[in-house]
């Protein structure tokens, strides 16, 4: 067991590469009576075609989401109930990249911990329980589709990717769904559920030795070669549709809009990449910018308008969301903006004041148990140490992220998604 | 913008509108016991530090992050609901010493991104109004800096010093902000689910205060003009009692000398209480729908609980909201969604000033009779006092879990030391102590108080 020191940031953490290829991070806080365990899975909802044995595989869309479902099903009885008797709340989300299953408790942690780590580790899928599994999975994709919110995301991420399964929703569709079978879900497992595609992250008031010695006890010794994941042929940085369009029952149009930007590589590189790509969006239009200022003075953006970098494996994108009457307006606006600060480039201050902004907001993030765990083993997927952002943040200079903004926004790697009031 | 997230379990339902409910007010000055055995450093503190102004400081040394709120609490109803919402907006606009958005987005980016936002909350009928504040603990900074105080003074800049013109706010700010709270009012269609839990809350408390939604009306936004604006902003500021919570490392007495300091004008020294009136039991069942084009139903039930947080049997009601819908041990959850499939989501919350439980669920329309009967039929099930040990007991940890992690997060010590200054209740021990004393017969019978007041039914166009 290594223990790593962050000393800028008033953090430790114990790590721990067991035999079987798992990974297990411990950072405590002392004083707190939640702990919190969280175990990521490397496979998320763009893992729908891989290569296994030489064999290419194609899974229906949503399987890793139906797949995180079904998890909480043990040959004894749900899990849901067990952690309950516990005293545990449990719970698991499946994003693009990745499956994480957690649980928070205040006593008999150790007991939890060694249900979390027996459930994400035993398959138990019978076609009964994948079968009623399929209702209530159903109502949760009706209830996205009813979302406006996740409606224009979705329809964005499908104009801007061509080949990037990041264009097909987490959930899938009532009629991708309907392809499942408890085989689908076995293969998935057996290929991605492996403890080398797993993460443990660990934070709360408790004894690193015992939470290594768990999950050496409680996870298979044994670990099986990974497939080999397709994400589709690379992709160009023109957009598949500059424009989509939908009508809803909602009040006033609402719209997201995107960049595309070439995909970045592995370890600090990725960190590196993202805190520009977040500085180059708020220099552009966060809220301390000249034109953030304009749109929102003359209306044509309101309080809940905003702007980021994003990545998910390949697929990266600088993004902006927000209600407006006018969203062709405001990508006009972004793209003027942007050929503004190609132009004359950005006041010198303004990147001094952001730096020393979004430190902060990091700083202030790591009270958060849950964005301390998902962070962790998000960067760690990727190949870097999420505790080693200020050293990061300070390798960033001004010229970095003038070329990243010069470079992509533009009318050539715009998209815009637009969803509008039925009447 | 996120990327999206999909839950194994409705995560509102758990977290989200527990947070709001589950946490019951306290009693000041007082240790608080962490998880047990440990007795932590964490102590409230109230303080008065000027006319109807209170501090409650919790000293702490756990969090990076110190946070305060700062809130006028006002009467909830149709007459002040929308310029009540429209004032923090308009005050956080501009100011004599930052006259715009940009300004006041950069002098925050230079305390660290200091978090700072209006706040617009609804306890029971009483509206609280002010902003909240979220910064980096001074502890975290170099030698010799420090934002709290910082922060303390933006807080008098935003309340006390708007940017005016003739003597009133300026006409352009109002005009935005009443725009931008016009598309909030609005923007509530965007969310089927909250849009339909609003819609059942209006039908339900039609005739009380409490059915005028949070942010008020839209038609009656458009009446409010600089003037009438600035008249209100005076009435708030001179007539309404002022609850202040604040988080972090600085002692209460410190905390108390910096917002005594923005308080330092205050006058005045009539300040009413506000109160929420209580009904206690439903007069009929109202059953009413509404078509739109959506492609799923979303099912709202309201009930009159005839208990609130103030009432000695509410540890009751907590823990039987708890077995019923509030949690994933729940008779809704495992009945409605594991056994039949019918949902996603089937949970139950209270709002305990009111004395309201509502109960949502997002549905196929053709199971709307099956999910309704269902749904039903658990209630009957409390009321007969059919419930199980095992039941029993995972709610009631789960209930104890929730309690005791509020002492982890400041925006749950904040949401449950204001709740504390609005209706007065029980301190987090001694909740957790009448919650273990419970029995099967003490959950029947708060079961029995419970009566159905209003089915609400968001339906498709054609179905």
């Amino acid at each position: 067991m290594k223990l790593l020191e962050y000393p800028r940031i008033g953090e430790r953490c114990y790590e721990r590469r067991l035999a079987n290829g798992m990974s297990v991070l411990v950072v405590p806080k002392r004083g707190f009576a939640r702990k919190y365990a969280f175990v990521a899975v490397d496979f998320g909802a763009i893992d729908t075609a891989f290569r296994v044995n030489g064999k290419s595989v194609r899974m229906p869309d949503g399987v890793a989401h139906y797949l995180e479902h079904k998890m909480f099903d043990l040959p004894e009885g749900n899990a849901d109930g067990m952690f309950a008797a516990l005293g545990a709340s449990p719970n698991a989300f499946t994003s693009y990249a990745m499956t994480a299953y957690h649980f928070s408790c205040t006593e008999h942690f150790a007991e939890n911990l060694r249900l979390l780590l027996r459930m994400v580790t035993t398959p138990y899928f019978t076609p009964e329980s994948v079968e009623k599994e399929r209702g209530i999975i159903t109502q949760e994709i009706r209830m996205y589709e009813d979302s406006a919110e996740q409606r224009v995301t979705e329809d964005l991420f499908a104009a801007l990717f061509k080949e990037h399964p990041i264009r097909v929703s987490i959930a899938g569709t009532a009629e991708s769904i309907g392809q499942i079978t408890a085989q689908t879900l076995h293969d998935c497992f057996r290929a991605f559920y492996q403890p080398s595609n797993m993460v443990l992250c660990v934070t709360g008031d408790v004894d690193a030795q015992e939470v290594m010695a768990i999950a050496e006890e409680v996870t298979p010794k044994e670990t099986a070669d990974l497939p080999e994941r397709d994400y589709g042929a690379a992709e160009e940085m023109q957009p598949v549709k500059a424009r989509t369009l939908r009508r809803m029952e909602i009040s006033m149009p609402t719209f997201a809009l995107g960049f595309k930007c070439e995909p970045v590589g592995k370890g600090m590189e990725a960190m590196r990449r993202e805190i520009i790509g977040d500085i180059a969006a708020e220099i552009l239009v966060g809220e301390s910018s000249p034109l953030y200022q304009r749109l929102y003075e003359s209306g044509l953006i309101d309080g809940g308008f905003s702007v980021g970098y994003e990545s998910v494996k390949d697929a990266c994108l600088v993004s902006a969301n927000g209600d407006s009457d006018d969203p062709e307006a405001v990508l006009n606006a972004i793209l003027l903006e942007g050929e503004r600060i190609a132009r004359e480039g950005f006041e010198p201050d303004l990147f001094r004041r952001l730096k020393k902004s979004a430190l902060g907001r990091r700083m202030r993030d790591l009270d958060s148990f849950e964005s301390i765990c998902y962070r962790i083993c998000a960067y760690r997927f990727d190949g870097a140490d999420y505790f080693s952002f200020p050293e990061s943040y300070a390798s960033v200079a001004p010229e970095d992220v003038q070329r990243f903004l010069t470079q992509t926004i533009c009318p050539a790697r715009a998209a815009l998604s637009v969803v509008r009031p039925k009447k | 913008m996120q990327i999206a997230f999909v839950s194994h379990i409705f995560y509102r339902i758990l977290h989200g509108i527990t947070s709001q409910n589950f946490f019951a007010p306290f009693i000041f000055s007082k240790l608080v016991y962490n998880g047990g055995s440990e007795r932590v450093n964490q102590m409230i503190k109230s303080i008065e530090l000027a006319p109807g102004v209170t501090l409650r400081a919790m000293q702490t040394d756990k969090f990076k992050t110190a946070c305060f709120s700062v809130n006028f609490l006002r009467p909830h109803c149709r007459q002040t609901a929308a310029p009540d919402a429209l004032l923090p907006s308009v005050l956080l606009r501009a100011t004599e010493r930052y006259p715009d958005i940009r300004s006041i987005s950069m002098h925050l980016d230079e305390l660290y991104g200091t978090s700072f936002g209006t706040l617009v909350r609804r306890k029971g009928e009483v509206k609280l109004t002010g902003f909240y504040a979220d910064f980096i603990d001074d502890a975290y900074l170099p030698e010799g800096e420090g934002v709290f105080a910082a922060v303390t003074d933006f807080l008098r800049e935003v309340l006390y010093h708007p940017q005016t013109e003739n003597g009133c706010f300026c006409a352009k700010n109002v005009e935005g902000e009443k725009q931008n709270l016009t598309n909030a009012i609005e923007s509530d269609l965007n969310d089927k689910r909250a849009y339909a839990t609003a819609r059942m809350l209006e039908t339900m408390c039609a005739g009380e205060p409490y059915g005028t939604p949070r942010l008020g009306y839209a038609e009656d936004v458009r009446g409010i003009t600089p003037q009438s604006l600035w008249a209100h902003y005076k009435t708030v500021l001179d007539t309404s009692k002022i609850e202040i919570f604040y988080a972090g490392r600085h002692a209460p007495e410190e905390a108390a000398k910096q917002f005594a300091k923005v308080f330092s004008d205050r006058r005045g020294d009539a300040f009413a209480p506000v109160q929420t009136l209580v009904r206690r039991e439903a007069a009929q069942v109202r059953e009413v729908s509404e078509a739109m084009d959506v492609t799923q139903g979303k099912l709202v039930i309201g009930l009159r609980t005839g208990i609130t947080v103030s009432d000695p049997d509410y540890p009751a009601l907590l823990l039987l909201n708890a077995v019923y819908g509030g949690s994933v041990t729940s008779k809704l959850f495992r009945n409605v969604r594991e056994k039949r499939s019918l949902c996603y989501y089937a949970g139950a919350s209270l709002e305990k000033y009111k004395g309201l439980m509502l109960v949502s669920s997002g549905i196929a329309f053709e199971n709307y009779e099956t999910a309704k009967q269902a749904i039903l039929q658990e209630l009957d099930a409390c009321k007969n006092g059919a419930f199980t040990d095992e039941e029993i007991d995972r709610a009631r940890r789960f209930v104890v879990f929730a309690l005791r992690s509020t002492m982890d997060s400041p925006a749950r010590l904040d949401e449950f030391y204001i709740g504390s200054a609005v209706a007065r209740g029980d301190d987090i021990p001694e909740l957790i102590e009448q919650l273990n004393a419970l029995t099967a017969e003490d959950l029947r019978l708060a079961a029995q108080k419970l009566s159905v007041d209003t089915i609400y039914f968001l339906k498709g166009e054609n179905a």
